[in-house]
């Protein structure tokens, strides 16, 4: 039961090659340096981006295959996103913004409350429930996307540099945080981060990105193992 | 002579006065020669009433349009990955610069009774374009749309992705995404770019007049009222013009605030 990447994607002066594994209970940090594939990793798997040659499977279910034109839309995938500086709905509430996946899954009013209040006591923001984005401060906001990916459940936890844009106090908060979030989650976790010191922390495994530069920029993320 | 402020190039206060003078006086001059007593007479006839309430109809009719496929398309514009996209928007921004009447000529030979579209809609449909209150929304739409089709790309384009990232894998559709994330991010450049598309066609003239005609009752907007009235040496000239620039105006108070703004950054 696992996350499986076998693909590459090539872009006009950049191509990534992907072989990664990961099982479930595993949290898997992929570092590297900029502009060497992080993110494009995460997109890859999301759906956000279609890869250009392999597969990309997860407990059997294929979510994308270049060669038969196979690929799973992103809302089809029960992958959970939390982008780097959050990515918050500007124009929802706090609490609409952590109800908006579970809106869109159809799920009827009484779920929706019943999660919701969940989230909102569990990640500790009973409080800002009626804020908007703005008016909260970076971990604040950090602490409402993780409620916002958690609410839906999903399988696949992506995490893009959760911690960079944080002060050192909220850094160290929202790390316990995705600590103890980490510790129970059933499924499988990517986190990116350029921080060694994070990954050591939280990630139970570490994948580093080789990286060549000719006239392209040629990476490629292989498990260890 | 020193002012406590930072002092500004020599000279620009007065090319300032030229530009005001030129912009600002012809329309101070319409309210100085305006025969006020004869104001309400001459707005409220039955020829004025039905071109003004032509006009409010059709620009109505053109900024729904422009909304239902302009939209869309400029949607395709900023995030389609298709081929040939710059040269789509090429084809169908050029209207803008276009001079109106050469529009008028072009859907003509398009939709025309003698056109490449509009002869096979004469003769298998039976359908006539030219020269009808329908002529006059597709002269309105072509001169206007791609004030707003170019407004719309813009938004999109700078509105960020990851928001649309994070609505797609949170499980939302294609469409629930655009409704109910997009348009709500980029609502200012929206509600800019429709009041922009809706001026536009309030006050078209060149393309209405060659396509549409100009019968009174029927294909005569406001503007084509305001010519013809000039031509036959009445005030109802000066009057309508009033008119307008006070209906024009209040576009600008109400685009005062956030929407302005919005529009002058050119997206969200």
């Amino acid at each position: 039961m696992s996350l499986r990447l076998s693909c590459s994607i090539e872009r006009r002066d950049f191509a990534l090659t992907v072989n990664l594994t990961v099982g479930r209970g595993d949290v898997r940090a992929i570092i590297g340096p900029n502009g060497s594939g992080k993110t494009t990793t995460l997109h890859l798997v999301a759906g956000l981006l279609a890869a250009d040659a392999g597969t990309i499977s997860f407990d059997g279910q294929m979510f994308d295959d270049a060669a038969s034109g196979g690929f799973l839309q992103p809302e089809q995938r029960h992958v959970g996103v939390m982008f780097q500086d959050n990515a918050l709905f500007p124009h929802l509430s706090v609490a609409d913004n952590i109800a908006f996946g579970l809106r869109a899954r159809g799920n009827d009013r009484e779920k929706v409350r019943h999660v919701l209040a969940e989230m909102l006591a569990r990640l500790d923001i009973v409080h800002l429930a009626r804020r908007f984005p703005r008016e909260l401060s970076g971990g604040q906001q950090q602490r409402v996307a993780l409620a916002r990916v958690l609410a839906t459940q999903p399988d696949i936890l992506l995490l893009d540099e959760p911690t960079s844009s944080l002060d050192t106090d909220a850094r160290d908060e929202i790390r316990e945080l995705l600590g103890n979030t980490f510790r129970d989650f059933p499924g499988v976790v990517l986190l990116v981060s350029h921080d060694e010191a994070e990954t050591q922390r939280l990630a139970t495994s570490v994948t580093r990105i080789d990286l060549r530069r000719d006239s392209t920029v040629m990476a490629s993320l292989n498990d260890s193992v | 002579m020193s002012r406590r402020a930072l002092s500004q190039p020599r000279g620009i206060g007065m090319l300032s006065v030229v530009a005001i003078a030129l912009l600002a006086f012809p329309l101070i001059a319409v309210v100085i020669r305006q025969p006020w007593g004869q104001l309400w007479e001459s707005v409220s006839n039955e020829s004025s009433l039905q071109a003004l309430w032509l006009s409010l109809r059709t620009s109505t009719v053109t900024t729904a349009l422009a909304f239902v496929v302009g939209l869309p398309f400029a949607w395709l514009l900023a995030k389609g990955s298709m081929r040939g996209t710059s040269v789509l928007r090429a084809l169908c921004v050029l209207p803008m610069v276009l001079p109106p009447v050469v529009g008028g000529v072009a859907l003509l030979y398009a939709f025309g009774r003698q056109g490449v579209l509009g002869g096979i809609l004469d003769e298998w449909f039976g359908v006539r374009l030219a020269f009808t209150e329908t002529a006059v929304v597709l002269s309105q739409f072509f001169v206007a749309a791609p004030f707003f089709i170019v407004v719309m790309e813009s938004a999109f384009q700078q509105m960020d992705a990851r928001l649309i990232g994070a609505a797609r894998t949170l499980g939302a559709g294609p469409w629930h995404t655009l409704v109910r994330i997009v348009l709500p991010v980029v609502r200012p450049s929206l509600i800019a770019g429709l009041v922009l598309t809706w001026a536009r066609a309030l006050g078209e003239f060149g393309a209405t007049i060659t396509f549409a005609g100009n019968t009174p009752g029927r294909t005569q907007t406001l503007p084509l009222a305001i010519y013809s009235s000039l031509e036959g040496g009445n005030d109802a000239a000066l009057a309508l013009s009033f008119l307008m620039m006070v209906v024009s105006m209040a576009i600008l108070v109400g685009l005062r605030g956030s929407w302005l703004p919005a529009l002058r950054r050119g997206g969200t």
